[in-house]
């Protein structure tokens, strides 16, 4: 049992006596996620050991031959991209978690895909990239943490500081010019906070100056409840709003109901 | 059946159009003798359909060579009891339907997921067993037969308008109206002021005055920028490419003198006051003419409310300064003061001038903005 | 024989006839009940688009009364303290409040709120395709213009009532909408900030909306609908329904089923089917999940943020229009006066008016009961294809965001796309519909002169090879016919069956007050009925 799991179980389940079935399929989608995050959960504690160093080591070794091409030998950025310095542990597992980075392709917006990196891997890069000088460090979400966080806290400041980009549940939506803010059903909690404090591509830095750590985590407990929560009233369309509903309207209510004429005036042939 | 029938009845018809006949031909298979006795509902046997106005059909002997009529009766009965067990099978479902729904409703959990879409899908059969059921039995267990039914004109005779118009001139002509311009005039001059007294309810829906409301939002000289949250920001909250929604907490000087912040944070305040605080790096603000000292290191403040219709303006994209409205999608461009470069907005967010207090937070060092704040209306200049 | 020989009166009656005869020693109803009994309605599938929004309208009214013994339309602001956790504690409306307590604390309650939610959607998509329907056949010509009338008001109104709902729970979607609708009213020019005002009772948001919302939405317009469906069904009982040409088929009569049994038990049916798409559709789609949404906040928006569908093309017209504000003389006209006022204003006028222009333009005065296939009326056909493809460029633009990011296209290129689209594309749809319409006639009078091909290819002596033809045979009636009446009156004893209801009644209030005149001999209406009606009131 993940400590993602617990915590949101626990919060739930004050509320939702769930069937037991779905109970499973969320058990084992949270468990998914808890496992990725506790998997890379206790890093960044790792800076003032001995270890440290051979994990800067090792990182700046992955950096040459997997990111130096585009960021510059000495990740001082080149034209094609910006340079690394100063832009702190998080931004590296930020994008190199989420697939961001390495770039499969040019376009207006790096796209979420499957890491190409072990999280060592990504540790031993994130560690290089701190060494060039200080930034964010990667986001710890402890258990603890989690479980204490206000969920109700959470999304008032979800409403305030993400909805407006990410949508009232996560589910993304376009900016300008073919850029977009995606869709967070994937984000675990230490991705989520590592975006907020390092502010990728378009969007936004929110900096603990403006959102303490503990609202943080809140927020990010709030995205995982708006993601994963069983909806309470059937399925969800995509969660997209009025859109869908009324695609499914005309779609579903119309179109069924028209058939239904066809066959209600349909001539009888016995 | 019916297929058979126009194999023997119609040499002269091509085999490919038999769907048509099939639909035109009368239903001898109603059997509407076997069913409960229908007040003047004709037999529907094979005499009866040599009624129909079908004109392909054969004589009755060459029917009944390709069917024996008692054959094709015992068909029709099984048909109908088929078709009666359908219709009854529907009716149970909708029992069941009906059941399934008082069951969920008074022992399911309604916090438990399942439970709305059990209410729904009971219901649905509750209903739906009904509706196929009836229309089964119509379909299949009603006569298939059509009604003729005859139209007559609206329009009156000639003599009956003549009548009715003549009634109603001799009526007026009783009345008076036309000889007594006086009574006309004083008459049409009152119904007039009356109907305007429709006005006066609705003037008193409300007794706010536009008057000068919209000119004004809650921002004063010396307000503190405050978070959702209450808390004034200070230079160094917002790191830069930071965003933050901000409203004003306005000084309340006590009575012993001490300065009091009070944050204005109503529906009523925030509608008209809310202010989006951008942290911009060292030298990216291209300051418009005039307000080269309305940002504050690096930090700009502009009213989040959409110069088009209104909604809060607020999806930055931090890397090309543009402000997204969310609603109809009016781009501002933040290094150029806000401008409305792309949809349908024509006016620049207006900006409010910021600067510090002696403790270090944000304030609004000017006052209120120096325009209206949001979208525009028929007195604004 | 169709029609059965007058039954003697069964002399010991149970007690639906002691009912019956109950009721006529009062009212009279006989002649009006057997009328209406056999009362005849064309069958075809189309003519029942129209009932799918009566019957939505029904499912409104009753899931609308559950949904108000739990709805507490108040803007006062308390904090939450129901079952739904992410928003414990957190200051919301009480409107918004008692709809989460709708949602997650009431038995039936979100399954309720939900069908109400899709019956609303399907009322307005089938006013849409039912009015659709009736343009391209024809249906809204003379007699029928004033039902036309009626069905675009009642369009308007299912519009007005479905926002005024979508509002009323003051999530910040709704709240978003309605802080739209106010900027709305307040750029009518002169008038502009005095409407808003009245309407929010001062600035937005006011405090006072969701009660103003609530009356208007559950006693105001649905009192309008009711009355105005009344007369759009009243009208259309009285002037028969219009029905296609066919066998047998001509201006002057009706062929289809008798209200009683079967045009009634297949509404029955139709009804409880009606229903039982709601309730599926309420019960495994969910539908606006206003706690997904958050209580309403001036500061706060969803993006994303959509109307209803029937408010789409609104919102799609305002996102395309350029902006064009106008200012000078010390006023203002704002860009979003043109798409939200004048542009539905010219929309629906065009609509309403729409029978009378085609009246003026065809110089055709006369009445029709038999409609019209689309393709032989293609300047019509045409029109319908071109507002349709025009509302549809505006509708897809009111959801250009979702499909932007659905598909992975640049928001800015769907705009421009919009924009272009609405000017360029109702030309074109004009003229490939006519000339579609152009084409099927062409190819209907050439099967009536050279009959239909069959696929049977004959060669010549001479080498050619031509297909053979086998005549277009004369349509013959699908069902049996039969006289309307099921049971026959002699002569003089059915002789009110003709006159109408209405008129039997003006009758016995002109017989009230012009008795004497009456005995005395034959007043001019007596003398031009159609036929010798009997004296007013019964025996």
């Amino acid at each position: 049992m993940s400590d993602m799991t617990a915590s949101l179980g626990a919060a739930r389940a004050s509320t939702h006596r769930r069937r037991r079935s779905s109970a499973v399929v969320l058990l084992l989608a949270l468990a998914a996620t808890g496992v990725l995050w506790t998997a890379f959960a206790p890093r960044g504690t790792a800076q003032s050991t001995p270890d440290a160093n051979e994990a800067v080591r090792q990182g700046r070794a992955l950096y040459l031959q997997g990111c130096s091409s585009c960021h510059g030998l000495n990740a001082q950025g080149t034209g094609q991209a910006p340079s690394l310095i100063g832009v702190g542990a998080a931004a590296v597992d930020f994008q190199v978690s989420t697939g961001r980075m390495p770039l499969a392709a040019p376009g207006a917006q790096a796209k979420r895909k499957d890491p190409v990196y072990s999280q060592t891997q990504i540790d031993q890069l994130a560690a290089y990239v701190d060494s060039l000088g200080g930034g964010p460090k990667q986001a710890v979400v402890t258990r603890n943490a989690l479980d204490d966080a206000d969920l109700a806290q959470g999304g008032e400041l979800y409403r305030a500081n993400c909805a407006q980009c990410h949508q009232a549940v996560g589910a993304g939506a376009p900016l300008t010019y073919g850029k977009y803010a995606p869709d967070l059903s994937k984000a675990t909690p230490s991705q989520i906070i590592e975006a907020m404090r390092t502010g990728p591509e378009s969007m936004p830095v929110f900096g603990p100056g403006q959102i303490d750590d503990a609202s943080a985590v809140a927020i990010a407990k709030y995205v995982r409840f708006v993601t994963e929560a069983p909806s309470a009233g059937g399925s969800t369309l995509g969660k997209y709003g009025p859109v869908p509903e009324g695609l499914l309207a005309w779609l579903a209510g119309i179109g069924g109901l028209l058939a239904v004429c066809m066959w209600i005036g349909a001539r009888q042939k016995v | 059946m019916s297929k058979q029938e126009d194999g023997t009845t119609g040499p002269d018809v091509p085999a490919e159009s038999g769907s048509i006949f099939d639909r035109a031909k009368p239903e001898p298979r109603q059997g509407h003798d076997d069913g409960p006795e229908r007040l003047g509902t004709p037999p529907h046997q094979t005499d009866s359909a040599r009624e129909g106005s079908t004109v392909l059909l054969a004589e009755p002997g060459e029917r009944s060579a390709a069917v024996p009529p008692a054959h094709a009766e015992e068909i029709d009965r099984r048909a109908e009891r088929r078709a009666e067990r359908l219709v009854a099978f529907w009716f149970m479902v909708s029992i069941v339907g009906t059941i399934g729904f008082v069951v969920t409703n008074f022992v399911g959990d309604k916090h438990a997921e399942y439970y709305t879409p059990c209410m729904g899908t009971a219901l649905g059969l509750a209903m739906g067993g009904i509706g196929f059921g009836v229309i089964l039995w119509a379909k299949r267990l009603m006569p298939h037969e059509e009604a003729v039914q005859e139209r007559h004109p609206f329009a009156s005779s000639d003599a009956e308008i003549a009548a009715t118009e003549e009634t109603v001139a001799l009526g007026f002509a009783d009345t008076g109206l036309a000889r007594r311009p006086l009574l006309r005039r004083t008459m049409l001059g009152a119904g007039t002021v009356l109907g305007a007294l429709l006005v006066v309810p609705l003037l008193n829906l409300t007794n706010r005055k536009p008057g000068a409301q919209l000119k004004h939002s809650h921002w004063v000289k010396g307000a503190r920028l405050v978070n959702g949250e209450g808390n004034p920001v200070r230079v160094g909250d917002i790191a830069i490419g930071g965003i933050e929604t901000v409203f004003p907490a306005v000084p309340v000087t006590e009575a012993d003198g001490s300065v009091r912040f009070e944050p204005q944070l109503s529906l009523h305040e925030k509608a008209d006051s809310v202010t989006i605080l951008i942290r911009l790096a060292p030298g990216e603000n291209r300051p418009r003419p005039g307000r080269e000292n309305w940002a504050y290191d690096g930090h700009v403040a502009y009213s989040k409310i959409c110069t088009h219709a209104g909604c809060p303006v607020s999806l930055y994209e931090a890397q090309t300064h543009h402000l997204l409205c969310p609603c109809h999608q009016s781009v501002f461009n933040v290094l150029d003061g806000c401008r409305a470069i792309f949809g349908p907005a024509s006016r620049s967010l207006p900006q409010l001038a910021i600067g510090i207090d002696d403790d270090g937070y944000f304030i609004a060092r000017d006052g209120d903005y120096t325009e209206p704040v949001g979208p525009a209306f028929w007195e604004r200049p | 024989m169709t029609t059965a020989p007058p039954p003697s009166l069964v002399k010991r009656p149970g007690p639906v006839r002691k009912l019956n005869r109950a009721v006529d020693e009062r009212f009279g109803s006989q002649a009006a009940l057997r009328r209406n009994l056999n009362k005849v309605f064309p069958d075809h599938w189309s003519f029942m688009i129209g009932e799918i929004a009566l019957y939505s309208f029904v499912i409104l009214v009753l899931t609308g009364i559950y949904l108000t013994l739990f709805f507490d339309p108040s803007n006062v602001e308390i904090p939450y303290n129901g079952s739904y956790i992410p928003l414990r504690g957190v200051e919301m409306s009480r409107a918004y409040a008692s709809t989460l307590d709708i949602s997650f604390d009431t038995r039936a309650g979100l399954v309720f709120r939900q069908i109400h939610h899709w019956a609303a959607l399907l009322f307005v998509a089938s006013i849409v395709v039912h009015l659709m329907r009736v343009f391209f056949t024809g249906a809204f010509r003379k007699p029928r213009e004033v039902n036309w009338l009626i069905g675009v008001g009642l369009l308007v109104l299912g519009i007005l009532e479905g926002f005024a709902g979508y509002s009323l729970p003051d999530d910040l979607l709704s709240g978003t909408g309605l802080r739209i609708a106010a900027s709305i009213a307040q750029s009518i020019p002169v008038i502009g900030t005095w409407a808003s005002f009245l309407v929010f009772n001062g600035e937005w948001p006011g405090d006072s909306f969701i009660p103003r919302l609530y009356v208007i939405h559950i006693l105001l317009v649905p009192g309008i609908l009711l009355a105005l469906i009344g007369a759009h069904l009243g009208i259309l009982w009285h002037q028969k329904h219009t029905d296609f040409p066919g066998p047998g088929k001509t201006e002057h009569n009706v062929i289809g089923h008798r209200v009683f049994p079967v045009f009634a038990v297949k509404s029955t049916g139709f009804f409880m089917l009606v229903f039982a798409m709601l309730a599926l559709l309420g019960g495994l789609a969910q539908i606006n999940p206003i706690w997904s949404f958050g209580p309403y906040d001036p500061g706060n928006v969803s993006s994303a943020s959509q109307p209803d569908w029937y408010i789409g093309f609104l919102d799609g017209s305002t996102r395309l229009f350029p902006p064009w504000e106008f200012r000078g003389l010390g006023h203002t006209v704002p860009a979003v006066f043109w798409p939200t006022v004048v542009l539905p204003g010219i929309l629906f006028t065009l609509l309403a008016v729409y029978p009378f222009l085609e009246a003026k333009f065809t110089g055709d005065s006369r009445p029709h009961n038999l409609l019209q296939r689309p393709r032989d009326t293609p300047a019509r056909t045409g029109f319908g294809a071109m507002a349709i493809s025009f509302y549809l460029v505006l509708w897809i633009s009111g959801g250009n965001d979702v499909i932007a990011k659905t598909f992975d296209i640049s928001l800015n290129a769907m705009t421009w796309a919009g924009r272009i689209g609405c000017i360029v594309v109702p030309p074109i749809a004009f003229t490939v519909t006519k000339r579609l319409c152009l084409h099927l006639q062409a190819r209907d009078r050439e099967i009536a002169e050279h009959g239909i091909e069959t696929g049977i290819i004959h060669q010549l002596p001479d080498g050619e090879f031509v297909e053979k033809h086998r005549p277009k045979l004369p349509p013959v009636p699908d069902h049996r016919r039969v006289p309307t009446d099921r049971v026959a009156l002699p002569a003089g004893e059915n002789g009110d069956a003709k006159g109408g209801l209405v008129r039997r009644a003006g009758k016995a209030v002109t017989g009230f007050f012009v008795e004497e005149e009456d005995a005395q001999g034959t007043p001019p209406r007596e003398s031009t009925g159609e036929s010798p009606d009997q004296p007013a009131g019964r025996h």
